[in-house]
């Protein structure tokens, strides 16, 4: 199945230009999500809660912190997946 | 019974069941190169999910984890860091590489690269530094497993004789089953672990310290906080620094999905779907380590001044009067981490040295069943090399495994540009790769040099980028129809 898509006029795209408008929306909100995450996981995001305490859940604040942003890498992932596989363009 | 004995017969059927589940497989096998090194294009996302998983459970994750919590507390939370963002670039690349190989019959990631900026020697090139990473990194495996066998049977299995018959089973199933094999015994082997790495990182805390909070409170009591402060500390045992911390991250999470080994497995996936939702169930995996660091943790107040930091999870199972079956299952998944890496390794390392490397050299391409019987041999070739360094050759070989992240991190880059960057060339993915490679290897070796004292294969992947960038902006664009192919991948119709 085919729809409307951006072309430049030789044919080939870019990556922005891509699928449909939510397809390229849905890789832009997951892009800024991981870029988020990367930084958290690291300096500077990651200094700012690097410390031992308070614990939550029993663990330390610097590792419940790396579990978080796993837990929200795995829901940026999975609404992504389900997304694309709305697109009829994706496989 | 006696308790040797108990622990022999329950690492025995742990080996007879990895023989059994690794070699059904190549009963529905074509004996082709395809069905060697990518299972036809068959595996499913169970398949997948586990071959995908189990290779971040190599011995490093068993043994090290543990190590890197009891000797230098939050700096082990790294590692659970880097495959967060690490594993998600396979989630573009995997499916435009997988529809790729099902139209041109790719299975391995330098095939892809090696066409697209049409040359040999850009093959040949990557072959060489696979194999030249992968040796170490297999023999590393092997060490692990013969050190735990070792160490729990109170010496009674010298370490020639652990890593013999452990290797002894995964040659075997490599040998017939090619990645199948690999697929299936990584399937039971990683539920295995998984089960295990929970049942006693929530049973050491409890069972010490009377749970996971208390156990915190205690190692912070007396005297480790600074330990629990991210990033925690440095190999010396000094506070690890930010750059030093965030610059490991990124260079490992870059170098993540570029690994041949695992980047290959995207040939072996049944569809783009199955691939996609083996990538994005991964992080499941990843919080297996969680228990993992955990049995660190509970030894750093009860059982201080280990010496051996990666000997301190058979050390502590030794010290606890635990049931020898108990004791025989751990030892189990212990092999089972050392194995379901060391066989993707084994399986990669000789389906790329023919492949992309042998194969290329020879005057005329070799027939698929000749290239298929190359591969098999290749197997046992660098098993044995492996075995050699892991049992008679007495050399360090953690450092030199720990500086080939930054060499893997350098592929990143090109195989980026090949999907993304029309404008990208020969001239340039050949300098970019080389230059990225030589100052990666020049700062790991004179660390002093860097200005800033980081992961060397920032300084790496920067010149990579320069260069890349520089080299083919400065040379002619390369023939649109190769590029095309490679750029429109992204959408099914293409």
């Amino acid at each position: 199945m085919r729809i409307n898509r951006t072309k430049t006029d030789n044919g080939s795209r870019t990556w922005l230009q891509v699928g449909s408008k939510k397809y390229r929306l849905n890789r832009i909100i997951f892009s800024i999500v991981m870029i988020l995450a990367t930084l958290s996981v690291i300096w500077p995001g990651y200094a700012l809660f690097s410390s031992a305490t308070p614990l939550i859940l029993g663990l330390p604040l610097s590792f419940a912190w790396i579990i978080l942003w796993v837990i929200i890498g795995f829901a940026a992932m999975l609404a992504l997946y389900f997304s694309d596989n709305k697109d009829p363009e994706t496989d | 019974m006696e308790t040797g004995t108990i622990i022999l017969i329950v690492v025995g059927l742990y080996l007879l069941i990895s023989l059994l589940t690794g070699i059904i497989p190549s009963l529905n096998i074509s004996k082709s190169v395809s069905g060697f090194v990518a299972g036809d294009r068959s595996m499913n996302v169970v398949i997948l999910y586990f071959v995908i998983g189990a290779s971040i459970f190599s011995s490093f994750a068993f043994l090290g984890g543990p190590g890197w919590a009891y000797s230098r507390g939050a700096a082990a939370f790294y590692i659970i860091a880097y495959g967060v963002i690490g594993i998600v670039p396979l989630y573009f690349f995997g499916p435009r590489a997988w529809r790729l190989g099902k139209r041109y019959g790719y299975v391995t990631q330098a095939e892809l690269i090696a066409d697209r900026f049409d040359s040999k020697f850009l093959s040949i090139m990557l072959a060489i530094l696979s194999v030249a990473v992968f040796i170490p990194y297999l023999t590393l495996q092997m060490r692990g497993a013969a050190f735990v066998l070792n160490v729990i049977s109170e010496g009674m299995i010298p370490e020639w004789a652990g890593a013999a018959v452990t290797y002894a089973v995964v040659l075997v199933y490599v040998y017939f089953s090619g990645v199948m094999g690999v697929g299936w015994s990584n399937a039971f082997q990683g539920m295995f672990m998984m089960v295990l790495a929970w049942i006693l990182g929530l049973y050491l805390p409890n069972a010490l310290y009377g749970g996971v909070g208390n156990m915190f409170q205690e190692i912070m009591a007396t005297g480790h906080q600074a330990m629990l402060q991210a990033p925690g500390l440095a190999a010396d045992g000094s506070t690890w620094s930010w750059w030093g911390y965030s610059s490991a991250v990124i260079v490992s999470a870059v170098g993540f999905s570029v690994w041949p080994h695992f980047f290959m497995r995207s040939f072996a996936a049944k569809s783009p779907k199955t691939l996609r939702l083996s990538v994005v169930l991964y992080p499941t995996f990843l919080l297996f380590l969680v228990p993992i660091l955990l049995i660190g943790f509970s030894a750093i107040v009860m059982f201080p001044g280990v010496e051996q930091a990666d000997s301190i999870l058979p050390y502590v199972l030794m010290q606890l009067d635990l049931p020898a079956v108990v004791i025989g299952l751990f030892c189990a998944g212990a092999l089972a981490a050392s194995m379901s890496s060391g066989d993707a390794i084994l399986h990669s390392a000789a389906s790329v040295g023919v492949r992309d490397g042998i194969s290329k050299m020879l005057p005329a391409p070799p027939s698929d069943k000749n290239e298929r019987l190359m591969i098999q041999i290749l197997v046992l070739v660098i098993g044995l090399i492996a075995y050699l360094f892991a049992v008679v050759v007495d050399i360090s070989i953690v450092a030199l495994l720990l500086g080939s992240y930054g060499g893997v991190a350098q592929i990143f880059p090109i195989i980026f540009v090949m999907f993304y960057w029309s404008r990208a060339t020969k001239a340039g993915a050949i300098s970019g790769l080389m230059g990225g490679i030589i100052v990666n290897t020049i700062f790991l070796i004179f660390p002093e040099w860097q200005p800033i004292a980081m992961h060397e294969g920032v300084y790496g992947l920067i010149a990579n980028i320069i260069l890349l960038v520089g080299v083919s902006y400065a040379t002619n664009p390369d023939p649109k129809e190769t590029v095309d192919k490679f750029m429109n991948t992204g959408l099914l119709d293409k």
